[in-house]
């Protein structure tokens, strides 16, 4: 959260500190009335031992974040050196996950982290840290298809797996997904004034997350809510996961033809080699119970997973992340699925392998503690899921572009808190999840806000009042090394590759002083000697303090082969900028025009051959690259 | 978790004034809030036993209260939309700034739920995806997305 959100939160809360409370509310007015409405009630009187309410006082986010780092103070002996480097250590923390017996030991394992949690006063909901938004973007340059065709595809996190999104095109039309999340338009750009063709109109009950255009199929990927009633009659609304399919070979009449539902909400999805893989996060409840295997057991297509099928938590669990995947020429009947128990599990996925991290604390012997990260690596390919096998490292992982699969091993870039001031990390493990090399005790005082890590050579970002830019040389998987480190102003919230030698950042500028923003930033670094990275080119754009690309990295477009790095930031308004980077020139701004339409959903820039389309919820505009002068409007 | 009358108003004390709030700003009427109090109180206490853990309480009756607004919104909705079927006007509502309520009416019920758990519940956003069922990270992109729109409104007071 920006200091600027937390600001808001406060005011909002110190506005209604005053507000009075009906005298029905006060406590002794509700004990009266749930006395009266005991009937039938046991009252079994039992003293409750320590009452550990640790949230109840802490009346904002920002607090708790607050006293959980203070609390961290030094833990151990550490060594002096800046940048240590060392071979393999900790190869305890690795191991193979397994799969439980039979639902028995899951529901131990479920009840007894329930209890762990009762008796604890930072276990369960313990987080470090809000990581910020699963930021994350692919070496691959945003788009550009071969041959004839050229149009933008969205921008992911690995290159060759798809992604989902709010706003697609195939070369030849736009699928938008509206505002309502209800419906997508499809909208025919072929002329110089767009027009519907046709709409997705989804059942009552589903909302559209984001959606993947695959040939004449379209899937719809969401949440579905079921009303769960309790024996009082009070409703609570659930959400389970669907991948509901259309056939639009005829676009004015999309054919809804499978759908696949599995517990839990819909957390992400990827495309690849023609499977489908749908995650989805399923909470085991508040009320959980032996007799009911609804309360416990995930399902896929109304079907419980197999024992065999689930993996035991490290530790504790509340929840299972539940991965299926489905070929997408038939996308109603699950191929694999697995489904791993976790307290909190974020996924990333590289080409080879999906990666489940989550973070924990390790709480140390005088109430001191450290942050650790449990990784659990799951091979996948053509639709299937291997063995998995589990490893830890110290610190937490930022975003998806801290933890980098490449070659056979996997590079995390952590922030780690437990010596009082935070230190950032950087660890390489093999695919058994055994650390092989890391360097420790980087950046004191500051924390990772955005990496990339490309290949043989990384790039990371700290950040306190100053971006030091980070270079890592990852070629030795048991020696990685800094190679440099490069201090400019303000901090850069996301990186990306810009064709041969060059790295742009995306992030806002900060004075140096103060550590006031100042507008949104782009970078422009030339990395072609990643010892001596230089900050080449550099454009603040005034009165502006938020662009979506901080959080959401499908929000930005660039494209090497075109010149184009397009993205929306918010000042009083709402406007898309589109820059192009001349060497020696650094940026020029070749765009920037307000947003129209309105909605929760983020902007999206697409391009068709020459036109750029800017979409904000129903409203889409089109611009002609050649001198972005506006072509035509609509409102779906 | 077995809880009688008495622990359970003492489990209720640490969090009636938040609910409220909470209550007060979502449905901006102060009878609604008090309604929507008082409708979840009683489906917590008559559910108590089915909560495992008592550390729990206060996440979980503001899962409850967040979902009995959530339908009285839905219903209110609905009634404003067939009366006035352009202008859903808000009336001045008590106790509550003016500025206060204005920001929160220019949300959408989602962002509202979520802003109004961030300020009274004290959560982060992944406890709020927890309780709403949502992904942590659409949590924080819609709240940054609603306290920019607040911001506008709470700036002109």
């Amino acid at each position: 959260m920006t200091e600027k959100e937390k600001k808001i939160l406060e005011e909002l809360d110190t506005a209604t500190q005053d507000v009075e409370v009906p005298d029905s509310l006060l406590p002794e007015q509700i004990y009266r009335k749930i006395q009266e409405t005991e009937t039938v009630k046991k009252t079994s009187v039992r003293k409750r031992g320590k009452r550990i309410l640790t949230r109840a006082v802490l009346p904002l986010a920002a607090c708790l974040a607050l006293v959980l780092v203070a609390v961290q103070v030094m833990d151990g002996p550490r060594t002096d050196t800046r940048y240590t480097s060392s071979g393999s250590g900790d190869s305890e923390t690795h191991s193979q996950a397994v799969s439980p017996e039979d639902y028995s030991e899951i529901y131990a394992c479920l009840e007894a982290s329930a209890e762990e949690t009762a008796t604890s006063s930072d276990g369960g909901m313990v987080f470090l840290k809000e990581s910020a938004a699963d930021s994350a973007a692919s070496s691959d340059m945003g788009a550009a298809r071969s041959g004839t065709e050229s149009y933008s595809g969205t921008n992911v996190r690995t290159e060759g797996v798809g992604e989902a999104d709010i706003v697609k095109t195939d070369g030849t039309r736009l699928y938008v997904l509206r505002e309502n999340q209800q419906e997508i338009s499809i909208v025919d750009v072929s002329g110089t004034v767009m027009k519907e063709a046709g709409r997705i109109q989804l059942e009552e009950g589903v909302t559209a997350r984001e959606f993947y255009v695959q040939d004449s199929s379209l899937f719809v990927l969401g949440n579905r809510e079921k009303a769960v009633s309790f024996s009082s009659g009070y409703e609570n609304y659930e959400n389970e996961t669907v991948c509901v399919t259309y056939d639009i070979s005829d676009v004015s009449a999309p054919v809804e033809t499978d759908t696949l539902v599995q517990s839990g909400y819909y957390i992400t999805s990827r495309f690849a080699d023609g499977f489908l893989y749908l995650f989805s996060q399923f909470d085991v409840g508040y009320e959980m119970s032996s007799s009911n295997l609804d309360s416990y057991i995930p399902q896929v297509r109304g079907n419980y997973l197999a024992a065999g099928e689930i993996l035991m938590p490290d530790e504790h669990a509340s929840q299972y992340l539940v991965v299926t995947s489905v070929n997408t020429e038939k996308p109603g009947e699950p191929v694999d699925k697995k489904a791993v128990l976790s307290n909190y599990g974020e996924c990333y996925v590289g080409s080879d392998s999906i990666y489940i991290y989550e973070s924990k604390y390790v709480p140390g012997p005088a109430g001191n503690g450290t942050n650790r990260t449990s990784i659990l690596r799951l091979p996948y390919g053509k639709g299937a899921f291997g063995e998995g096998a589990r490893g830890e490292v110290n610190g937490t992982v930022h975003d998806s572009f801290c933890i980098d699969e490449y070659d056979g091993y996997l590079r995390v870039v952590t922030t780690f808190s437990g010596t009082g001031s935070e230190t950032s990390a950087v660890y390489i493990l093999n695919q058994d999840m055994e650390i092989t090399g890391k360097i420790e005790d980087l950046a004191r005082g500051e924390s990772v806000y955005s990496a990339r890590l490309m290949g043989d050579t990384g790039y990371f970002v700290t950040y306190e009042q100053t971006d030091p830019l980070f270079s890592v040389d990852l070629s030795s998987p048991s020696k990685p090394q800094i190679i440099g480190s490069l201090k400019i102003p303000g901090f850069s919230d996301y990186l990306h590759p810009y064709g041969e030698g060059l790295l742009i950042g995306i992030g806002m500028d900060t004075d140096p002083e103060t550590g006031i923003t100042e507008g949104v930033k782009i970078s422009m670094f030339d990395i072609s000697s990643p010892e001596d990275v230089r900050e080449v080119a550099s454009y603040t754009i005034e009165d502006t303090y938020y662009t979506d690309v901080s959080s959401d990295y499908k929000a930005v477009l660039i494209d090497t082969e075109k010149n184009l790095i397009g993205f929306s930031a918010s000042g009083d308004q709402e406007h898309y900028y589109v820059f192009q980077y001349k060497e020696g020139e650094g940026f020029v701004l070749a765009m920037d025009e307000e947003v129209n339409g309105g909605g929760w959903q983020t902007t999206r820039g697409v391009y068709i051959e020459d036109t750029l389309y800017v979409v904000k919820g129903n409203a889409v505009e089109s611009y002609d690259m050649k001198n972005y002068q506006k072509i035509d409007d609509i409102l779906l | 978790m077995i809880v009688d009358a008495a622990g359970f108003t003492e489990l209720y004390k640490t969090v009636y004034r938040d609910l409220y709030r909470f209550a007060l700003c979502m449905l901006r009427h102060s009878q609604d809030a008090e309604d929507a109090v008082s409708e979840a109180v009683l489906a917590a206490y008559e559910n108590i036993h089915k909560l495992r853990k008592e550390e729990a309480f206060r996440a979980w009756i503001f899962t409850i209260l967040a979902n009995v607004c959530r339908k009285k919104l839905k219903g209110k909705e609905r009634t404003e939309q067939e009366l006035l079927p352009h202008h859903a006007k808000e009336e001045p509502c008590d106790g509550l700034r003016i500025d206060v309520q204005k920001a929160f009416f220019i949300l959408d019920g989602e962002e509202q739920t979520i802003v109004a758990l961030s300020v009274f519940g004290g959560y982060t956003s992944r406890e709020i995806g927890e309780m709403l069922k949502m992904n942590a990270n659409t949590v924080r992109s819609r709240r940054s997305r609603a306290l920019e729109k607040m911001s506008v409104v709470l700036k002109e007071e």
